[in-house]
């Protein structure tokens, strides 16, 4: 707020990092607006750097999922071609089973990172760090 | 009945060799191509009835091979297996003329009933 209309003031002060100013005697109404306008800013920056966040986060899912669909489908593609030829009772047919299982939860959590939408976090290592939340991310 | 060919078209040696094996042991003709150039090339050659096309492959890309594919070899049955789904909308790859759309890694069970699914529908088409 200013009480000197002098323009190098109002200069000075939106410089100096002010995003509008107001001269008194302030008009109680004027001051209202002025207040929203404040708050549209605000608004446009938080969805400005949500929106970014969540670019980041799809280029990250992109490239996690293309690298990692690659090597994974070799992984599971040969698992399933050894396991077609055993029977359960067979040395191998157990730690092969296992491999398949721990491929098909990979390949679950690519999936889901690719329906990614939104950006959500959730608390880590007892809230010292925020990670992405993928189940409510993909949602 | 129509010839059981099968050409696989993905840029990863050890996915090609998965799925070729794979579907050498169901008892079909598995052939292989790296590129979309190749693919065509080795249609040119011995055509495939069925396919199974990477769609991120180096030049032309799956999306694209599938429409020349489609354009030139108008019975033939081809099939998207890409790794990342958001490449190319389902609606595109459909628009394209591809059947189905895989997601990586896929269970070769699933590749194996899509094949022979398409065979009984071309062994359908031929009767005619």
């Amino acid at each position: 707020m200013t009480s000197k209309e002098g323009r190098q003031h109002i200069i000075e002060g939106l410089e100096a990092g002010a995003n509008d100013y107001i001269a008194k005697p302030y008009d109680i109404e004027e001051l209202a607006a002025r207040i929203n306008v404040g708050r549209r800013m605000l608004d446009l920056q938080t969805r400005l750097v949500e929106k970014e966040k969540l670019q980041g986060v799809l280029e990250m899912a992109g490239a996690v999922c293309h690298e990692l669909n690659q090597p994974l489908q070799a992984v599971s593609g040969w698992s399933e071609l050894l396991i077609m030829d055993l029977a359960e009772n067979e040395q191998n047919y157990a730690p092969l089973k296992h491999i398949r299982e721990g491929v098909e939860s990979i390949g679950k959590l690519t999936q889901k990172i690719m329906m990614i939408s939104r950006y959500k976090t959730v608390d880590y290592l007892s809230g010292s760090r925020k990670i992405i939340d993928i189940n409510e991310s993909a949602s | 009945m129509v010839e059981r060919k099968i050409l696989v078209v993905d840029d990863e040696e050890q996915i090609r060799e998965v799925f070729r094996q794979a579907f050498s042991k169901a008892g079909y003709i598995a052939q292989t191509a790296e590129s979309a150039e190749e693919a065509i090339e080795v249609m040119g050659k011995s055509p495939a009835w069925i396919l199974f096309l990477d769609l991120n492959l180096p030049g032309m890309n799956g999306v694209e091979l599938c429409r020349q594919i489609r354009k030139d070899w108008p019975m033939a049955i081809p099939y998207a297996v890409t790794g990342y789904a958001s490449l190319f909308e389902l609606s595109d790859c459909r628009d394209a003329g591809f059947e189905d759309y895989f997601t990586k890694p896929v269970n070769l069970s699933d590749l194996l009933d899509a094949a022979e699914h398409a065979f009984k529908k071309l062994d359908r088409w031929k009767r005619r």
